[in-house]
């Protein structure tokens, strides 16, 4: 073999090693069991095209999983939803970061949206069906109903003036091994 | 950067081309394609084709709902032609179904 191969195997290895020590935890390094947790964050300025990119880095980082077509659409779907709000509800009119954080554990895909715009006064009332707080800015009033339909649970955490919160998750189907 | 929407006009049916991905940012776009295709033609019924659709969200939904109310308005009408199983679910979930209807070829040659 020669001498060239060798040293890009070694240095494959390095860098494999580096990744596995960054991302995770609670699990031997290299093994990725169904125990183990990674997780990636995203920030991003609260401009609508942005809907778009955070729903491709989702549905990227998802694929990990080996998910169906129909979880990813499930899970880009809601997070289109989640971001939305952010943007639109959060910061209205003005330009603010939104975070986004992905967690995946053994089959679980967690999402974390979160901004730090005007917040929710009633949680209760802004998840109801059909409720919006923009009727004029032709929102269908969905936006939670579908997050709650594609994923498994939704919490929502807000305080206004500070901002809001959006954890969703959703347990992915056991696929063979292969 | 793709081009968001397109249209044509059939006498009085106006056929409106969805991008690939319907969410609040390209919705806002349509929105304003479709009220300048309305304002030089008097359009009685609105066709939306999903053909090259394989996203959409509940901002799609919000737009749908903006176009059935202006079209309620003067009396017209709102389609739907070619939704993807995922798109066709979406507007299944939202109960739009309601209000408007799938376009099939009766319709198509009626506008002829």
């Amino acid at each position: 073999m020669e001498t060239g191969t060798l040293l890009e195997e070694k240095r494959m290895e390095e860098i494999k090693s580096t990744d596995v020590k960054q991302e995770q935890t609670g699990t031997a390094a290299g093994c990725g069991g169904p125990s183990s947790e990674e997780s990636v964050y995203l920030e991003f300025e609260s401009r609508s095209h942005n809907e778009q990119f955070a729903r491709v880095v989702a549905a990227v980082f998802a694929a990990r999983l080996d998910p169906t077509v129909e979880e990813v659409e499930d899970l880009k779907t809601a997070v289109s939803e989640a971001v939305t709000n952010a943007i639109i509800h959060g910061y209205e009119k003005e330009t603010g970061m939104v975070h986004m954080k992905l967690t995946i554990k053994g089959r679980e895909f967690s999402v974390e949206v979160r901004d730090e715009g005007v917040g929710i006064a009633d949680i209760k009332k802004a998840m109801e069906p059909l409720y919006t707080s923009k009727p004029s800015r032709e929102r269908s009033g969905m936006g939670f109903s579908f997050m709650e339909a594609f994923m498994d649970e939704v919490w929502v955490d807000s305080e206004p003036g500070r901002g809001t919160v959006v954890r969703m998750v959703k347990r992915l189907e056991e696929r063979p091994a292969r | 950067m793709e081009k968001v929407t397109d249209y044509k006009v059939k006498g009085t049916v106006l056929y409106a081309f969805m991008p690939r991905e319907v969410d609040h940012h390209s919705s806002l776009q349509m929105r304003d394609r479709i009220t300048e295709a309305r304002v030089s033609s008097p359009v009685t019924s609105l066709v939306f084709d999903f053909s090259k659709t394989d996203f959409m969200d509940s901002a799609g939904i919000g737009m749908l709902l903006g176009r059935y109310k202006e079209m309620a308005a003067i009396g017209g009408e709102v389609f739907v032609r070619n939704p993807s199983p995922r798109v066709k679910r979406i507007l299944e979930m939202s109960g739009i179904y309601r209000i408007i209807r799938d376009w099939d070829r009766k319709d198509e040659e009626g506008s002829r």
